[in-house]
């Protein structure tokens, strides 16, 4: 490294340590003594900011080998930790300045089970402003990655979650949902069908719920599933709803109809014919191969089975479907065919022609 | 409600609310107990279509109704099963409790526990089992790995074996968290109060692997299979021929310790077979209990990622038109909700070279070594019939030195006599008392020790005593004072006592207390 990138590097160091460190000033004033963030970062010389996502450090570009808290003082930890606990703890404070707080240096409790309990406890608290709530799902959300205290809190962590499932803000709910829907959670799998079955009160929409559900394969959704897709008017739901089918052996049949129905959308033929590929490949590709050859079908729709018979048959037993090799050909070379469509031809020239 | 004999037709169709009610109605008593476990095999029609949830929540609900009604016998490979592979909180919470419904102590018990708390710790949850569906939150809450810790303290001083992987969970890396601590406290001051000279095991153990030469159905046999490149054949092409060991498991399996941990074990037990020198004369395989989902590729794919070899003898198979007919041939531990498996066990078999099952490991994980030892034995030759029944030519081995005694001269009468008929057989220069003495003394003194080592088993020491005595009578009327009818009524106490000391064992040796 020359001397002059050496002196830019630590002139840089310099300037994230005292951004850094007026953040956290502002921050302390905000959450301690009542003031509002903006104008606190007044009061310290930081540019004035209005949104939470803006705050004065966290959007500055930090050198790659500035430690953790800028490298500042030894006691920036301790002030983080202190911010944390005032952001968690204040109710003098605006909501605003905590969630802003709690952003910027929640870190600083991903290994205390005090602060996690606190963490939680504000999380599942309806009493709390929902901006402030907000921020410490996404904070325990990060916990999930990255800290090994909140895995030995699994039990309190999953049940601070279901508190949610019944909360009035469609984030927290959503968000908690999710959450939970990941972890496999009998309860929310239960709620979730139960909605869906029309049974309760919806925690998501039906889409989002059919989403949920998918993330277990063993929840016991599938043959709810194949009533929305036969039944159902909403076209996101029918859509999730394939979607998950694709680790049904037994939807194959169901599958292979909407894909073959030209009364279905474009939309709805396409989250067949990927689901059908998954569950059943040699009978997604007898449909597929019927589809690319029809002229009257559907444009987009023959570009994509041509991609995928490209990607995913045998090339060895394309090369013998005559009819379609000569097919794909003729688009391939048709300069006034759909753009999609040729090039997805053109694709398939060169897989197959590489061979097995 | 329910009675006991209405339980045993307990089907899909029948509501969570009936079982529910009918677990709440059990007492302590031995047919209710045997009713219980009774629910507890994956392959009873109760579970047949019903999901993963209903499932773990029948089976978990049946398993904490043992700590108030007793556990049975039969039901205790199903709490091992669960506290050494279980990752569902509610089943492994259920387990523990199952376990203090042991009448006594459970001593065998409390490494498994102590393995739960590892397995189930970063998948706990809170749960109750005041009612089947208990309100949210809870009015009786409890963990999975409060429900072992419970468990461990009600062991006591029969924990003691684990005593310092607890103490492990106090401190550092391993540290329980603080919500943990005072329910480990108390389970170490259980453990470490009147510690006990021999632990208690009052429920029995788990059998071992049971040995059943059973024949697989002809159904079985026919069995179409395709493997994990495609090739197509029948079960008994695979599957006779020479020995085979066959594990059954699936691709979406989630939980870790069981189908996944078990394919992992089959490359190893592979590699095993293949360092004794068994390539090419034992098969492994595997087989899906998904066939419709688990294609050839993925079957690959699978076991690639898992170590697998494949090979001419190392193959998975799918079964996707003949699966049922396997599943009911071999009394397979599985379940489904629609297509999906809903439960499973473990299970692996070991077939003989025709075919038929010569041992099965079920429930608890096995040992590839152990697996190796039990195909080895299906190879190795039978032995020779014997003209002896085996235990009568032991028997006659300890009184061969009696009669090599008798035989021996002991008197000046009957050297003269032997001495004449060595004289005729050109022996005269072998047989004198220089060198029988020596002689007679080695088979006294081999004849006693025979004699003892028998008599410890079949505790017959009068036996004992009476060629010792024998010995004495033949060595000092034969050996020091010259006493004809000394040494001969020596001899006959010698052959007495190898008589005696042949006898059948006084009473049934006694199993050894675990």
């Amino acid at each position: 490294m020359s001397d002059d990138d050496r002196k830019d590097m630590e002139r840089r160091i310099a300037g994230a340590r005292q951004q850094r460190l007026a953040t956290l000033s502002a921050l302390e004033g905000a959450v301690g003594g009542g003031k509002s963030l903006d104008d606190m970062l007044k009061k310290t010389g930081a540019a004035v900011l209005g949104k939470l996502d803006h705050v004065i450090g966290l959007d500055a570009p930090v050198p790659k080998n500035v430690p953790a808290g800028g490298g500042a003082a030894p006691d920036v930890a301790g002030r983080e930790r202190a911010i944390t606990e005032r952001a968690l703890t204040s109710s003098e404070a605006p909501a605003e300045a905590r969630a802003a707080a709690l952003r910027v240096t929640g870190h600083s409790i991903n290994e205390s089970e005090e602060g996690i309990d606190r963490l939680l406890a504000v999380m599942a608290d309806a009493g709390e402003p929902t901006q402030l709530r907000r921020e410490a799902l996404r904070t325990v959300r990060q916990f999930r990655f990255s800290s090994r205290t909140l895995r030995d809190k699994r039990p309190e962590l999953v049940a601070a979650l279901r508190t949610l499932l019944d909360d009035p803000d469609l984030e927290l709910r959503s968000t908690g949902a999710e959450m939970l829907a990941k972890e496999k959670d009998e309860e929310v799998q239960r709620r979730l069908l139960s909605g869906l079955a029309g049974e309760s009160e919806p925690i998501v929409d039906a889409a989002r719920a059919i989403q949920l559900l998918g993330y277990d394969v063993h929840a016991e959704h599938l043959p709810l599933l194949h009533e929305i897709v036969d039944r159902s008017e909403d076209v996101r739901a029918r859509e999730e709803a394939i979607r998950v089918l694709s680790s049904d052996p037994s939807a194959a049949g169901l599958l292979a109809d909407i894909l073959r129905d030209g009364r279905e959308s474009t939309v709805i033929r396409s989250a067949a014919a990927v689901a059908l590929q998954n569950v059943a490949p040699l009978e997604f590709e007898r449909h597929a191969r019927a589809i690319a050859v029809d002229e009257g079908d559907d444009a987009e729709l023959r570009a994509m089975l041509i991609a995928a018979l490209g990607r995913f048959a045998n090339p060895a037993s394309l090369l013998e479907d005559t009819e379609l090799n000569q097919r794909v050909e003729r688009i391939a070379g048709d300069e006034g065919a759909h753009s999609e469509l040729r090039e997805a031809a053109r694709g398939y020239q060169t897989r197959v022609a590489r061979g097995p | 409600m329910t009675t006991l004999a209405e339980a045993r037709a307990f089907g899909p169709r029948t509501t969570e609310g009936e079982i529910a009610a009918f677990v709440d109605a059990a007492v302590p008593s031995e047919r209710w107990r045997t009713a219980l476990a009774e629910l507890l095999p994956e392959e009873t029609p109760l579970y047949a279509g019903r999901g993963t949830n209903q499932t773990k929540r029948i089976r978990g609900y049946v398993l904490a109704a043992f700590e108030r009604v007793g556990l049975p016998q039969p039901a205790l490979p199903y709490v091992l099963e669960e506290l050494e592979s279980g990752t569902e909180a509610y089943l492994v919470a259920a387990a523990a409790r199952a376990l203090r419904g042991c009448d006594g102590g459970a001593a065998q018990a409390a490494p498994f526990l102590v393995n739960a708390i590892d397995n189930i710790r970063y998948h706990d949850e809170i749960l109750s089992f005041e009612a089947y569906l208990p309100p949210s939150p809870p009015a009786s809450p409890t963990t999975a790995v409060g429900e072992i810790l419970a468990a461990l303290a009600w062991l006591g001083p029969d924990a003691a074996s684990v005593l310092p992987r607890l103490e492990a969970l106090q401190e550092g890396a391993a540290r329980l968290p603080n919500s943990m601590q005072p329910a480990l406290a108390t389970a170490l001051r259980a453990i470490r109060s009147c510690a006990r000279e021999e632990p208690v095991d009052c429920c029995g153990t788990v059998a071992p692997p049971p040995r059943r030469p059973a024949a697989v159905t002809l159904a079985v046999g026919r069995a179409r299979l395709e493997d994990q490149d495609g090739e197509r054949l029948r079960w008994n092409e695979y599957f006779t021929g020479k020995p085979s060991v066959v594990a059954f498991f699936y691709t979406r399996c989630s939980n870790p310790n069981k189908c996944s941990l078990t394919i992992s074990r089959l490359a190893g037990l592979r590699k095993e077979l293949d360092a004794r020198g068994f390539a090419g004369q034992v098969r492994v395989a595997a087989v899906t209990y998904d066939p419709q989902y688990d294609l050839p590729s993925r079957l690959r794919t699978f076991g690639l990622n898992r170590g697998v070899a494949f090979g001419d003898d190392f193959r998975f198979f799918r079964a996707p038109e003949d699966h049922d007919e396997i599943r009911a041939g071999l009394g397979l531990g599985v379940n489904y909700a629609s297509s999906i498996v809903n439960r499973h066990r473990i299970e692996l078999f070991l077939l003989d070279a025709e075919g038929r099952i010569a041992a099965e490991y079920t429930r608890l994980q096995w040992d590839p070594a152990a697996v190796a030892d039990e195909a080895e034995r299906l190879l190795a030759p039978a032995p020779a019939p014997s003209a002896w029944p085996l235990s009568t030519s032991r028997r006659a081995a300890g009184a061969l030195p009696a009669l090599g005694i008798a035989l021996l001269p002991k008197c000046p009468m009957c050297w003269a006599a032997y001495l004449t008929a060595a004289g005729a057989g050109g022996l005269q220069g072998v047989l004198d008392r220089t060198t029988v003495i020596p002689v007679l003394l080695m088979l006294l003194g081999l004849h006693l020790a025979l004699l003892y080592r028998r008599a410890r088993r079949t505790r017959r020491s009068e036996a004992v005593l009476l060629s010792a005595a024998g010995a004495a009578g033949v060595i000092a009327g034969g050996l020091l004072w010259e006493l004809p009818m000394m040494s001969y009524a020596g001899v006959a106490l010698l052959v007495g006592g190898a008589l005696l000391g042949s006898l059948p064992p006084r009473t049934p040796l006694l199993a050894a207390a675990r």
